[in-house]
């Protein structure tokens, strides 16, 4: 009965009408004595630095908790009001009347399903219990329970056995799933009520929902001790990385980056060759090259240089390679000249783009801001948007009336030719040499960042240069710290994000070394502020 | 009382089930003021929406109402509907600038769209720590929660938020208009299924509960009652931030207990069920929701929101198969222009049923209608152009007399501050409030409303 939510990606963009253009750069000069990661700790010498106050499961967290835990799949989280975000990665808080609501619902649902699952099979009284206690609530709460806790939950039980005895065990799973401690985490427990180091199995917790995008399991709690030292930790960090889950943590961070989660929903209904299906093969074609690049071969060289596109059979004929058949995803091979890497992926460039037209503004503030971290500011007046799609007016033709008024052209100077870069790609993503009847010019005067500054012919070339620019390798390094910190980002931040692309580039662009990295650093072992 | 159908107008297309029938309330001698918040998304097509009036003439004729708002001429005694109260002040001020980080703090998000300001009437929480564009973090609390902290503290449901084809926009700045504090970029998240509102809102209202009910709702209270209790036990270990988030979790589970109390008097509603997946019946629906829990006195203050900003929403019945936000940027085209009308218009039908209802539900000695106060707002005048001066908003009842009715204001000058109007409002609820969201921008309530 749920009503589905749309995503929506685009806005139209208006012109900055008084104020020249603020576009600058996410990664500031680096801070004093700042030291190489890894070795003996964390780096403290990048000046002062905060983490925001703990924060709830996000919605796919919810649902991976519970499957993992409990092996229960029904569960659907998107009746779930979206959550906040912060630094454009999801981050969820205290919960509304609405979700509380919500949740509960959902987690008697879960209480029920979670009941008649294998765990519990031929249990009967105590010994449910008992294997919730010793089991499962550990897991929830991703620690061992303390005994006034575990008298609660009994004392919880035996009042719902008087009630229900049918339900008793499926309402104690449903409370569970209602506490603070498995709501919540990143708090901030220090063992002097300080802030410092964080405690160990709050660590755990918080490397288990970086890297895997759910709660640690069994093995990892009893690993918890190696969490005290920094070799221990790499272990731990490297060991869960090699872990199949790692996969889904991989996808949640690029899925949220990328904003693939509209991706299911676009509609390219001018292109009857487009359907709902395609959509959801584009987004899984594009997960497959993650897969390759950044799991299988751990290169971030290849995540932007490779020219291999995962075609299935439908999306085999939609982009020119029908002697694709198997219903499977398999590598194809792209010309160079036309495919570079991710930015050229033909769901990326489907997804930035209109129902009947390509989107050159949204294609390169992604570039810019995504790929390269340069930030603009919101545009705040009034004009009009371009001229819609016209016979014999290219949408390059048709977009350059913003660098035509010099108010607009200071931001859209940086924006539009990268977007315009990428005009060989239609609202599909497919290659083309024409638009409406006239042949694609996709030269482009790049304007910042600074080690991209130049003419290009084409998204190739950009691309190429992009694969190798230290801006990239330092964004790439930097989205990732703010995926893990969860919070607005700080002056200080960008200190400790170039230390973790420093190893990243030492380590030829290695995802695992990367993440390594920031789990060692300081942001990412620190307890918040007790004020 | 014999319940009318809903969306009698010529706009309705096909036919929607109504959701209750045979509804009788008893006389009720307590007659509280309600408030009700309507917000439609990417702007209105001015020249169809202001009354056509003489410069100097204020009184609502027949004659002067536009094509979108000509289904609540028979209303117009009821109106007031504001010309120029938003040309300046909170929305855009030109001294403002723009920050060293890029950020234009006048900006209630990218682009211009109001969402998050045109209930708050405060800038966002200026980010000093470094520019993220695309966090949106709001100023202060918004008008309707301001005003059910005030008022709802005794009704069983402190306040109702409901949408239609609410939308996930990665920029959330456009999701939300309903704020309990400052810095809450989630908002008070509004239901926008309107079978789950129905049975949320008025679950136990009548003079029995089955023994199923009254077994489902002490199993929920219980459940509630331990995850509060260990939110006491956990937060004694925290930092005084984390304290205070959990303490707004808190907050919410115990509203929700709140809800969960026994069956009330009032006399239940019978439900017809049916299936609420097009806008078409949604909106018709929930305001009915709104009005019926009115008449319960199950709530006194409520919000719907259409879609969000920059909403996509498409309104195929009304004969058009383009999204929204997409014809609010083709205004100059004349299909397109048509589409926006039609869609605002049926808005308006939508919004003149509502008004329907509530002055023909009895309420003390009078009507709902009487005390109840409903605020149509939209984040922007002209959506093509983003702009946020002269912002339509339409307002409908006296909150019992507090207002004077039936006329187009158009205020002399420059206008006023938008937060003036909100002002205004809160104190024709009945705060003691003399200023209302950002200070700066308000220099007082507005006379000539009176």
């Amino acid at each position: 009965m749920f009503s589905g939510r749309t995503t929506f990606i685009f806005i139209a963009l208006p012109c900055v009408l008084l104020c020249g253009c603020q576009a600058y750069l996410d990664s500031g000069p680096p801070g004093p004595g700042q030291a190489p990661g890894g070795g003996g700790g964390p780096n403290t010498s990048c000046g002062p630095t905060e983490r925001e106050p703990i924060h709830r499961l996000t919605r796919s967290q919810l649902q991976n908790s519970v499957s993992d835990v409990f092996g229960v799949t029904s569960l659907d989280v998107n009746m779930l009001p979206q959550s906040a975000a912060a630094a454009g990665f999801e981050l969820a808080g205290p919960m509304s009347r609405l979700e509380v609501s919500t949740w509960l619902g959902l987690a008697e649902t879960v209480g029920a399903a979670a009941a008649l699952s294998a765990s519990y099979a031929g249990c009967s009284g105590q010994a449910c219990l008992n294997t919730l206690l010793s089991e499962h609530a550990p897991r929830l709460y991703r620690r061992p329970l303390e005994a006034a806790e575990t008298q609660r939950i009994t004392a919880f039980y035996e009042a719902a056995v008087t009630r229900s005895p049918a339900t008793a065990l499926s309402e104690t799973i449903a409370a569970l799933l209602m506490t603070p401690q498995f709501l919540f985490h990143d708090s901030f427990v220090a063992s002097d009520g300080q802030s410092g180091q964080i405690r160990d199995f709050e660590l755990l917790s918080r490397l288990s929902y970086f890297l895997w995008n759910g709660p640690p399991d069994q093995a990892l709690l009893s690993q918890v001790a190696q969490l005290s030292t920094p070799e221990g930790l790499r272990a731990v960090a490297a060991s869960m990385m090699a872990d199949p889950r790692f996969e889904r943590g991989v996808h949640e961070f690029f899925g949220q980056l990328l904003h693939l989660s509209v991706l299911d929903l676009i509609d390219r209904g001018s292109d009857p060759a487009f359907t709902p299906q395609h959509a959801q093969d584009l987004r899984r074609s594009l997960e497959a090259f993650i897969r390759y690049a950044v799991i299988e071969e751990d290169s971030l060289d290849l995540l932007l240089g490779s020219n291999r596109v995962y075609l299935n059979a439908r999306l085999g004929s939609l982009y020119g390679h029908p002697e694709v058949t198997s219903d499977n995803f398999v590598p194809v091979e792209f010309p160079a000249a036309e495919r570079v890497g991710l930015l050229t992926q033909p769901a990326l460039m489907a997804l930035f783009a209109r129902r009947d037209q390509t989107d050159p503004i949204h294609r390169g503030l992604f570039v810019l801001r995504q790929m390269l971290c340069v930030e603009f500011g919101p545009p705040p007046a009034v004009v009009g948007l371009p001229a819609p799609p016209t016979p014999g007016v290219t949408t390059r033709e048709r977009f350059e009336m913003h660098r035509a008024n010099p108010a607009c052209a200071s931001c859209h100077d940086r924006i539009d030719p990268i977007g315009f870069a990428f005009e060989n790609f239609d609202l599909l993503g497919r290659y083309r040499t024409e638009d409406s009847g006239r042949p694609v010019d996709a030269s482009a005067t790049v304007l910042a960042p600074e080690d991209l500054i130049g003419a290009v012919a084409n998204a190739s070339e950009l691309a190429t240069r992009i694969r190798t620019s230290e801006t990239a390798s330092t964004c790439m390094a930097t989205q990732w710290l703010r995926y893990a910190v969860r919070r607005e980002p700080l002056e200080s931040d960008q200190c400790h994000a170039d230390t973790s692309a420093d190893a990243f580039r030492a380590s030829s662009g290695s995802f695992r070394q990367l993440l390594l990295s920031i789990v060692e650093g300081e942001l990412f072992q620190l307890a918040g502020a007790s004020s | 009382m014999k319940r009318r159908t809903l969306l009698k107008g010529a706009l309705a297309a096909a036919a929607v089930s109504p959701l209750l029938r045979n509804f009788s309330v008893a006389a009720d001698p307590n007659r509280p003021k309600r408030v009700v918040f309507f917000f439609t998304p990417n702007g209105t097509v001015k020249s169809q929406w202001f009354p056509n009036l003489a410069a100097g003439q204020e009184t609502l004729t027949e004659a002067s109402f536009g094509q979108i708002l000509q289904p609540l001429i028979a209303h117009r005694d009821k109106l007031i509907i504001t010309g120029s109260t938003l040309e300046q002040g909170l929305i855009w001020n030109p001294d403002n600038g723009i920050d060293r980080h890029g950020i234009n703090i006048d900006t209630d998000m990218q682009s211009g769209h109001t969402t998050a300001t045109i209930l708050t009437g405060t800038f966002p929480t200026p980010d000093t720590r470094g520019g993220s564009t695309e966090q949106y973090i709001n100023g202060g609390p918004s008008l309707d929660q301001v005003i059910a902290d005030q008022i709802g503290t005794t009704t069983r449901f402190r306040s109702l938020e409901l949408g239609v084809k609410l939308q996930d926009n990665p920029h959330r700045g456009l999701n939300r208009m309903s704020f309990r504090q400052a810095n809450q970029p989630g908002g008070v998240p509004p239901e926008d299924d309107p079978l789950r509102a129905f049975s949320t809102v008025f679950a136990g209202v009548g003079s029995s509960e089955s023994p199923e009910q009254m077994a489902a709702r002490i199993r929920r209270r219980s459940l509630l009652d331990f995850g509060r209790s260990e939110l006491a036990s956990y937060r004694n270990q925290l930092g005084t931030a984390d304290r205070s988030r959990l303490d707004q979790h808190e907050n919410a589970i115990r509203e929700l207990e709140q809800t969960l109390t026994g069956p009330l008097t009032c006399s239940p509603p019978s439900m017809e069920r049916s299936d609420y997946v097009d806008v078409q019946s949604i909106l018709p629906a929930h305001f009915e929701i709104i009005a019926r829990s009115f008449a319960c006195d199950l709530t006194r203050v409520a919000s719907v929101m259409v879609g969000g900003g920059l909403s996509k929403i498409r309104y195929p019945w009304l004969g058009s198969t383009s999204e929204h936000h997409e014809l609010s940027h083709m205004e100059g085209e004349e299909g397109s222009r048509n589409h926006l009308v039609q869609i605002n218009r049926w808005y308006a039908q939508c919004f003149a049923d509502f008004l329907t209802d509530l002055s023909n539900t009895p309420d003390g000695q009078g009507t709902l209608m009487d005390n109840t106060l409903v605020v149509w707002v939209n984040e922007n005048s002209n959506g093509n152009g983003h702009t946020r001066q002269n912002i339509p908003i339409l307002m409908a009842g006296s909150a019992d007399g507090y207002f004077r009715t039936g006329r187009y204001v158009r205020l002399p000058g420059n206008g006023r501050p938008h937060n003036d109007l909100l002002l205004s409002i809160a104190q024709a609820m009945g705060l003691s409030a003399t200023t209302f969201g950002d200070p700066a921008h308000c220099t007082g309530p507005i006379a000539e409303l009176r």
